[in-house]
């Protein structure tokens, strides 16, 4: 067998399957119909890239915003180092602390001097 | 764009009567582009028309129609495969849509006769260039240059090719029981 021969059967074979596969073709008006009102046949999967896509730029959005609501200040600027200078104490205030200076900031709690609540029998005269 | 003016565009490229002479042959090219899948081969038929109905691809004469064509069915069915490859690296139970429907198994076509099946079953086992070099030669019935151009290799390549893939699927063949 020579390979004019050989080439000859597998023209053969794929002339049999030329002629399965050209009984089954779709029509050339109906393939142009829907290129024409452009309804491309999309499966569910086709749009797959599309929804992963807008979920990932969505999620990145997300993380964005809130990494910059977090890094934002939360009082306006200036406030925050005025606010630590009142606060701020030296560290040898300790030393002006004097006997008694809590009575220079409060005031000194004494008794009740009210009277007491129980009631006190007339005096009766003589 | 309008309907009618997409019609008249394209009849100013492409002539609906020589598209329509060579669409038989661009079924069966895109069929073997799609590995015989023929939901896959029509929307790539349907992404060439529109391709041509919308002027993205445009036929500049310096081949013949027919390579021109089969050319821009081989790209438009490559993108498909490549966007198929990244579907298929999404889990299909996250996104919750059905998993696609495996090609079909040539032994399980019901109207396939036994011997289409197994050269089916065989043009698998070559490599996709085999395969398209074979498909453009024997099935098409076009030259050798001309499966060349429709590849886009040179045609001492393309003769490389076809010796290793007729060699091949001839082996295959053989060695199918009978």
């Amino acid at each position: 067998m020579t390979a004019d021969d050989d080439d000859r059967d597998l023209r053969e074979a794929f002339a049999g399957l030329r002629r399965e596969e050209q009984a089954q073709i779709t029509e050339l008006h109906r393939l142009l119909e829907r290129a024409r009102v452009g309804r491309v046949r999309r499966s569910p999967r086709a749009l797959a890239p599309v929804l992963v896509s807008v979920a990932a730029l969505a999620a990145l959005g997300l993380i964005v915003a809130r990494g910059f609501h977090l890094s934002e200040p939360a009082t306006p600027p200036g406030t925050e180092s005025a606010m630590s200078l009142s606060a701020w104490t030296a560290p040898t205030a300790f030393l002006l602390r004097t006997p008694g200076h809590e009575f220079l900031s409060t005031l000194p709690a004494f008794p009740d001097a009210t009277p007491p609540k129980h009631p006190v029998a007339p005096r009766t005269q003589r | 764009m309008s309907s009618t003016e997409s019609t008249a565009r394209m009849a100013s490229t492409v002539p609906e009567r020589d598209l329509e002479a060579l669409h038989p042959a661009c079924f069966g090219w895109a069929f073997g582009c799609c590995g015989w899948n023929r939901e896959e081969a029509e929307d790539v038929l349907q992404t060439v028309y529109l391709k041509v109905l919308d002027g993205r691809a445009r036929f500049d004469g310096r081949s013949s129609l027919k390579t021109w064509l089969f050319a821009v069915i081989r790209h438009t069915a490559a993108e498909r495969r490549r966007r198929q490859w990244l579907l298929d690296l999404i889990p299909a139970r996250l996104l919750r849509f059905p998993a696609p429907a495996p090609a079909p198994d040539p032994e399980s076509l019901a109207d396939a006769s036994e011997a289409n099946a197994q050269l089916r079953a065989a043009l698998r086992k070559l490599s996709a260039r085999q395969r398209e070099l074979l498909h453009l030669t024997f099935y098409q019935d076009v030259t050798i240059e001309e499966a060349a151009a429709v590849l886009g290799i040179s045609v001492g390549s393309a003769r490389t090719h076809y010796h290793r893939a007729t060699a091949r699927l001839r082996r295959l063949l053989l060695a199918r029981p009978a």
